[in-house]
């Protein structure tokens, strides 16, 4: 069927911030949609809220809305643009949300939108479940069996049906423990008396447990046509029970039969067209029991998703690409398989290796939250290895995860064993090594110890026994290290020769002769959906240890740039979208750019961005591979974040060229006291700091220092075990946890600069001259991990002069330091004077916010420059520095996770526990932030209550946005022990608590009630009963999506969003924003 | 234990054996399924050949026996990546190895299965040698020189031998818990068909006995007056090993099909199709390197049954040979065709009730889209017994 002729244009959807269980995979997916559909010649409009998207950029689509992803925005945006269709799967699920809204208040119908690829009633029907139920009942599949009981009788006589363990869930918390599962008769007699004695009218939903099923999912592609395919099933090596996304799954599924597989796939082929799915792709997840076979559907998405992302990238088949053409009236038989270009989109891809998809958590940034998985994802990010074995990517995947593994690790000494086993945490799988090495030591047969951990835990034996391979391996290399047929083993099945020269006492330079004088190389094999049938196009490769080699380098000049790695807390999706500019400009320059990184979801790891991709670990050996294989020109250590800078040492040691800022720069700004010299020595202010190794030591520096202090370690990247100290006794609270993270670096300690104001400036230098487009104002105070804090451009408080010294300032560190490329520089304001806080020479997280707020490309520029290009060729000198001139006004606001961590607490520091984040663009500063609050998801309420904790001292400095809220809105006060003396408003509208308890309880009902509108938290240094109570209704906050203001500064911010809160509906799009 | 392989064109990969000791020559083909091991080794069609499996693991689920495409391990060997010792199926009864061993075959590991499959693409079908005695390239290229070529005929009469010959048979080899092959014994027998066995597939056996056919199978040289008093009322074309004229040349199959196909509605898979192409003056001849896999588009090129034309299906493979297209123009009718290289993959007579697709519709293994064609022999009968009657 030829390309739908009655639409000409479409607005896409964008899934706005990163947030856990919705990844950078919507950046690759709506990147990949927006230029197929262009492609076919459609216009295309989008909008999506996150800048640090490369679907964000101007030249994805004809239009893009940097808009809140809200209703009221969307209708705006439609309204403005009268698109012909709507394509609402390639943006998760906030997009598919959105169009369901659009079409059930009939704008879709009135505005004459046609929906793509989705129709109201599918997304209806795979989301509530008893309707999906009903239709697997239809027909004729197997659900979870269950039913409801009102009465004892009722509910035992179910138990009897079905078979422990059971899921017994109420209308009411089962005794605190909400849903439970049930394993004995006993036990649920137990529950039953006390359940139906506490309330008689409960109703009880008893269902058998499918925990400990095998889990599979098939990710599945159909036309208009009816033309129906699998891409690839994935299988969940954690059985049911963990979330997919929190499951270490790999591909092809390994522990099935054809005749089951293929039941999986009449079933997933039926279901889709069952649910009215006309095109596109969805994910059908199943559970297999494993002694009986039983087949029962989970769920259907009728959208791509993230297991779409890992199976494109897991098969080189591009399932929101292909999805796009497909809504747009194509048929996967006329498309080509663009990976072959000789044969049909019409074919199952069949891969000849396996990968291994391991999940990245970041439990340590917040503090309290339970480590166990469950049905709710937890993780941050994920990394995705190949190999040609499951053990060759299973130790390559957590290599990959870049938490200091060289392959699978043992657990921690003094992790609980049991524990871990019977509740499954990150621990999960080294737990599972220590148990197997200790087995080997003990000589517990085999198949005893791989049959008590299926009991356990239920992974496949299939599973277990891979492990046990590579722990029986280690075993053999440490009692044989001479043995040349167990070092090749060692290699193919993952292990590096670090790992090697440890298990057998040797040093890694002779590992590596020995390799050498065998003639074992590594050798780099093709990603070619096919295995090896056609001959394949596409440079996309993995390394293995085999025989023979698929990639043959080019004689071109090349360069190689290294990613960013999994998603983490600190280093997300904007790094990627900087690799991705200078992959464009190095190629504009005339260079074959080859990029290694092993982060599935991102637009970088699409094998079309790049001229060569290599989904790898971005571990020194692993990189040092390829680029002694390829012998690149240069190598780019500077957009992926701290990931690729930490490599450059090794990488210059190997004999190649760093690319841009030279390693001397690199180091000094890593390296405190060097910096501290060089810093002083061109006269710019830090504020007073010193260094120690020791605790002692710390603590001698602390007293001659003074306090506040910010501690923090040396080395990590998102401020990681960082403090700010107020006391001798919160430093020593702080320091053991900082030495730990430091890794035997020092410890810095910084005068603490109470009150600043923050800047944060993103430039590109040549060495000669330095353009800086624009300067960031924070929101928030000096001392919020900048991360976390809400920016501005153009600055707000800032005069002209201080901009102007603040511009003179980096300029100045810019030039002396030597950069070439992308510096970022943190400073702060205070007392009158400009401190230098933080400079980092290599992309930051900032670069796409300033980018798209100033609307130049800047790690293109850096790139650049970095090859050569002089600085001056590629902006005109009068626009070098363009502070003050930025031509709208734009705010970023971060978005946190913490309603997945039930009990963290919201407060802000130095430590950065955002997620992603959201750009508003407005007329003023006021109207970006109220957008930008918006699309981080603050429902921005004028009226309600507000609970003000602060104590008198600290209320005066607030009463001009107290003011505010009480006189100008309509918002109802609630403050703890006083009451603002210069409020002159009746008791009705501001109450005052006397205890704790009072006001916590007062809080609790306000947000049952639907009434608490924000929390206002003054920090005040030492006030103790404060802070917990910060903490305690902090943490009740997070679930209701309530503000939680806790400083001065954010708290004038919000004032001013809600004062121009209601000017959103005026969207527009990039470049006329630009033009404001 | 070692074992060592050697290409026609030199190529020479040393891996671990597993099984029985020995030195085996035959053709070496990949297949690409990710799964259905179990089914490839025992189709007979693989007989006379090696099948190298390109994805990673092998042996993970073991061996169940019911899935099993005949009594026997039909293929000469295999090679793979990542031999399973292992195994994690709840309807396993055996593992790889303990087939291998039962069987008298051994098999290869731990080489670079993409690299051979790429060679194989690239220089086409080629004999090998598989080896646990011998790890000289040169002794193992005398050898490889020297061996006889098997006639097509010798493979598919050893093949017969390991065919089950009725659905009854099979319940008896997997243990008499068959629920399928009881099924079969409840189907009321509508139609009488004679299949002609040139290493027919437990699959195809399945899926014809399912429609309530009453199969009667009999060999390729087979005589006529035998078939006759049969009095069949369809005829169907087996699947089968080695190559088509070869077959033609030393057997009754193409008169039997002559004889026969002349009144009867007739269906012929993979070597069926091949050898219906040649009765009926058409000719086939050698792919580069088959097609062996299960995730090959097929297109339907015209209306057949209530079965539209354009329907893309992924089809089960297995062939080395194909039909050449301007050799049947004139009688037949192309009904399906490969979508990647546009080979025939579908024949219908233009007067007669005959019926043939190279792929496999039984998909044992393979994904289920085709199986609805078995149903088109079906409605071919129920036609042919309607003229009858009137």
């Amino acid at each position: 069927m030829p390309v739908r002729t009655d639409i000409r244009k479409i607005l896409v959807l964008g899934s706005g911030p990163i947030q856990i269980g919705q990844g950078c995979e919507f950046d690759y997916s709506g990147t990949q949609a927006c230029v197929a559909l262009r492609e076919l010649g459609f216009e295309v409009a989008l909008v999506n809220s996150n800048p640090a998207t490369i679907m964000t950029d101007s030249t994805t689509a004809d239009r893009v809305y940097i808009e809140p992803l809200t209703p009221e925005s969307v209708l705006a945006i439609l309204q403005r643009e009268r698109p012909d269709a709507l394509l609402p799967t390639v943006g998760g699920q906030v997009a598919l949300n959105l169009f369901l809204w659009l079409e059930q208040n009939g704008h879709l119908k009135r505005l004459g939108v046609s929906a793509l690829g989705v129709s109201e009633s599918t997304v209806v029907l795979t989301e509530d479940r008893r309707a999906f139920r009903s239709m697997l009942v239809e027909l004729g599949y197997d659900v979870i069996r269950g039913g409801v009981a009102n009465n004892p009788q009722d509910a035992l006589q179910l138990a009897q049906e079905l078979s422990f363990p059971l899921v017994v869930r109420s209308s009411f918390t089962l005794g605190g423990a909400g849903g439970g599962i049930v394993q004995t008769q006993v036990q649920f007699n137990e529950l039953l008396s006390r359940v139906f004695a506490q309330n008689a009218a409960v109703e009880l939903v008893i269902e058998e447990s499918i925990v400990g099923w095998k889990e599979y999912e098939l990710e599945v592609m159909r036309d208009s046509a009816g033309t129906f395919v699998v891409v690839c099933g994935v299988e969940n090596i954690n059985p049911m029970g963990v979330h997919t996304g929190d499951s270490i799954t790999c591909a092809p599924c390994l522990t099935l039969t054809d005749r089951e597989y293929q039941q999986l796939r009449d079933q997933a082929k039926q279901i889709f067209s069952q649910v009215g799915m006309e095109t596109g792709g969805a994910n059908i997840q199943f559970a297999v029991h494993p002694t009986s076979g039983r087949i029962v559907v989970i769920e259907m998405n009728p959208r791509v998703s993230r297991s779409s992302a890992l199976v494109s990238k897991a098969t080189g088949y591009p399932i929101a690409r292909l999805a796009a053409k497909l809504a747009a009236g194509l048929t996967l038989a006329e498309l080509q398989n663009e990976i072959t270009l000789s044969t049909t989109a019409a074919f199952e891809p069949s891969i000849d290796y396996v990968v291994v998809k391991i999940p990245r958590w970041d439990f340590n940034k917040y503090k309290g939250a339970s480590q166990s998985l469950g049905v709710q994802m937890k993780s941050v990010g994920e990394v995705l290895a190949f190999g040609r074995t499951f053990r060759d990517a299973f130790q390559k995947a957590w290599r990959s995860l870049e938490l200091g593994f060289e392959g699978w690790p043992e657990a921690p000494r003094d992790a609980n064993i049991e524990l871990e086993l019977a509740t499954p945490t990150p621990l999960l799988f080294p737990v599972i090594k220590s148990i197997l090495c200790g087995a080997i030591q003990l000589g517990t047969p085999s198949h005893e110890v791989i049959e008590s951990l299926h009991k356990k835990t239920g992974i496949s034996s299939w599973f277990l026994h891979q492990l046990l391979q590579l722990v029986e391996l280690e075993n053999q290399l440490a009692l044989k290290p001479e043995s040349q047929e167990l070092l090749l083993k060692a290699k193919q099945d993952g292990f590096t020769n670090k790992a090697i020269a440890a298990l057998t006492r040797q040093s890694i330079e002779q590992i590596e002769s020995r390799l050498v004088s065998m003639n074992v190389k590594p050798t780099f094999k093709m990603v070619d959906s096919c295995a090896g049938e056609f001959e394949a196009k596409t440079p996309y490769f993995y390394k293995t240890f085999d025989q023979f080699d698929d990639n043959c380098p080019s004689t071109r000049k090349k360069v190689v740039i290294l990613g960013s790695g999994p998603n983490r807390i600190g280093q997300g999706v904007e790094f990627d979208y900087s690799c991705v500019h200078a992959v464009r400009a190095a190629q504009a320059a005339g260079y074959e750019v080859i990029l290694i990184n092993c982060n599935p979801e991102t637009v970088s790891t699409d094998h079309r961005v790049s001229d060569k991709l290599f989904i790898e670990p971005l571990h020194e050996e692993d990189v040092l591979d390829i680029l002694r294989a390829e012998k690149p020109d240069g190598v780019f250590v500077q957009f992926g974040g701290q990931s690729p800078l930490k490599l450059a040492s090794p990488i210059l040691a190997a004999g190649f060229k760093i690319l841009g800022t030279s390693y001397a720069a690199i180091e000094l700004a890593e390296n405190r006291n060097a910096f501290g010299e060089f810093i002083t020595k061109i006269g710019v202010n830090v504020p007073r700091w010193s260094s120690g190794s020791s605790f002692s030591e710390c603590m001698s520096l602390a007293v001659k220092l003074g306090f506040p202090l910010l501690v923090r370690p040396s080395y990590v990247l998102g401020g990681r075990a960082m403090r700010i100290v107020w006391s001798e006794n919160e430093l020593a609270a702080a320091l053991n946890e900082a030495l730990e993270a430091s890794a035997g670096h020092p410890v810095l300690l910084d005068r603490y600069l109470a009150g600043a104001i923050e800047f944060d400036v993103d430039l590109v230098c040549d060495g000669k001259e330095v353009f800086i487009p624009t300067l960031m104002e924070h929101v928030e105070e000096a001392g919020i991990h900048s991360g976390d804090s809400t920016s501005l451009i153009p600055c707000l408080k800032a005069s002209a002069e201080l901009q102007q010294e603040i511009l003179a300032i980096c300029e100045k560190i810019a030039l002396q330091m030597g950069v070439c490329g992308l510096l970022n520089v943190q400073l702060a304001a205070h007392n009158g004077k400009v401190f230098v806080l933080e400079v980092n020479p290599r992309s930051s997280r900032s670069v796409p916010f300033v980018s798209k707020a100033c609307a130049v490309p800047l790690a293109q520029f850096a790139a650049l420059v970095a090859l050569g290009e002089p600085l001056r060729t590629l902006v005109s000198s009068a626009s070098k520095i363009q502070a003050g001139k930025a031509p709208l006004y734009a705010a970023k606001a971060p978005v946190f996770p913490f309603h997945k961590f039930p009990g963290v607490s919201p407060r802000l520091g130095p430590e950065m526990r955002s997620i992603g984040e959201v750009m508003g663009i407005g007329t003023s500063h006021g109207a970006a932030l109220a957008k930008a609050y918006r699309a981080a998801g603050w429902s921005l309420r004028t009226s309600g209550k507000v609970l003000l904790l602060a104590e008198q001292s600290a209320v005066q400095s607030i009463a001009p946005a107290l003011q505010m809220l009480t006189q100008e809105f309509s918002f109802q006060l609630g403050c703890l022990n006083n009451r603002p003396d210069f409020l002159t408003l009746s008791h009705d509208l501001v109450q005052v608590f006397s205890e704790f308890q009072q006001a916590l309880e007062w809080a609790r009902k306000s947000i049952q009630d639907s009434e608490l509108a924000m929390v206002i938290f003054v920090p005040t240094q030492a006030s103790t009963t404060l802070h917990t109570l910060a903490d305690e209704v902090g943490a009740l906050t997070t679930h209701a999506a309530i503000p939680f203001i806790d400083s001065v500064f954010a708290l004038d911010a919000w004032v001013l969003a809600l004062a121009n809160g209601r000017n959103f509906e005026n969207p527009s799009p990039l470049g006329e924003a630009m033009q404001l | 234990m070692r074992a060592s392989l050697l290409l026609e064109d030199g190529t020479h990969v040393v891996g671990q054996a597993h099984g029985e000791r020995g030195e085996r020559v035959a053709e070496l083909v990949f297949n690409t399924a990710m799964t259905g091991y179990e089914e490839v080794l025992s189709d007979p069609s693989y007989a006379g050949q090696f099948v190298l499996f390109t994805t990673s693991h092998i042996g993970n689920t073991g061996v169940t026996g019911f899935d099993s495409e005949s009594r026997a391990f039909c293929a000469e060997g295999f090679i793979c990546r990542d031999f399973s010792e292992c195994v994690d199926n709840y309807r396993a009864v055996s593992n790889l190895a303990e087939l291998l061993k039962a069987s008298g075959r051994f098999a290869l590991s731990g080489v670079d299965t993409r690299y051979l499959a790429q060679r194989v693409r690239l220089a086409g079908c080629m004999k090998a040698i598989l080896s646990t005695e011998d790890f000289d390239p040169d002794s193992l290229m005398r050898k490889l020189k020297s061996a006889s070529d098997i006639s097509s005929q010798d493979l598919v009469l050893k093949t017969r031998s390991f065919s089950f010959q009725n659905a009854r048979e099979r319940s008896a080899f997997v243990g008499g818990n068959n629920a399928q092959a009881n099924r079969h014994g409840q189907a009321s027998h509508r139609f009488k068909i004679v299949a002609v066995d040139c290493g027919i597939k437990r699959g195809i056996l399945d899926s014809l006995e399912e429609l309530g056919l009453d199969l009667h199978i009999v060999a390729p040289d087979a005589s006529l007056e035998d078939i006759a008093a049969i009095r069949p009322d369809g005829l169907f074309i087996s699947n089968g090993p080695g190559c088509p004229k070869q077959l033609a040349a030393s057997t009754q199959i193409l008169t039997i099909i002559q004889t026969f196909a002349a009144r009867l509605p007739t269906f012929g898979i993979c070597l069926g199709h091949q050898l219906i192409a040649l009765a009926f003056d058409g000719d086939t001849q050698k792919l580069e390197f088959g097609h062996h896999a299960v995730n090959h588009p097929v297109v339907s090129t015209c209306e057949l049954a209530d079965m539209p034309a354009g329907v893309v299906m992924m089809t089960s493979q297995n062939h080395n040979y194909h039909v050449v297209e301007k050799s049947v123009r004139e009688q037949f009718e192309i009904t399906h065709r490969h979508m990647n290289d546009g080979t025939v993959a579908g024949l219908r007579h233009k007067r007669l009730p005959i019926f043939s697709v190279q792929f496999h519709p039984e998909c044992t293994p393979g994904p289920h889209d085709a199986h609805a064609l078995f149903s088109v022999f079906v409605k071919m009968l129920e036609e042919a017994s309607n003229a009858s009657a009137h």
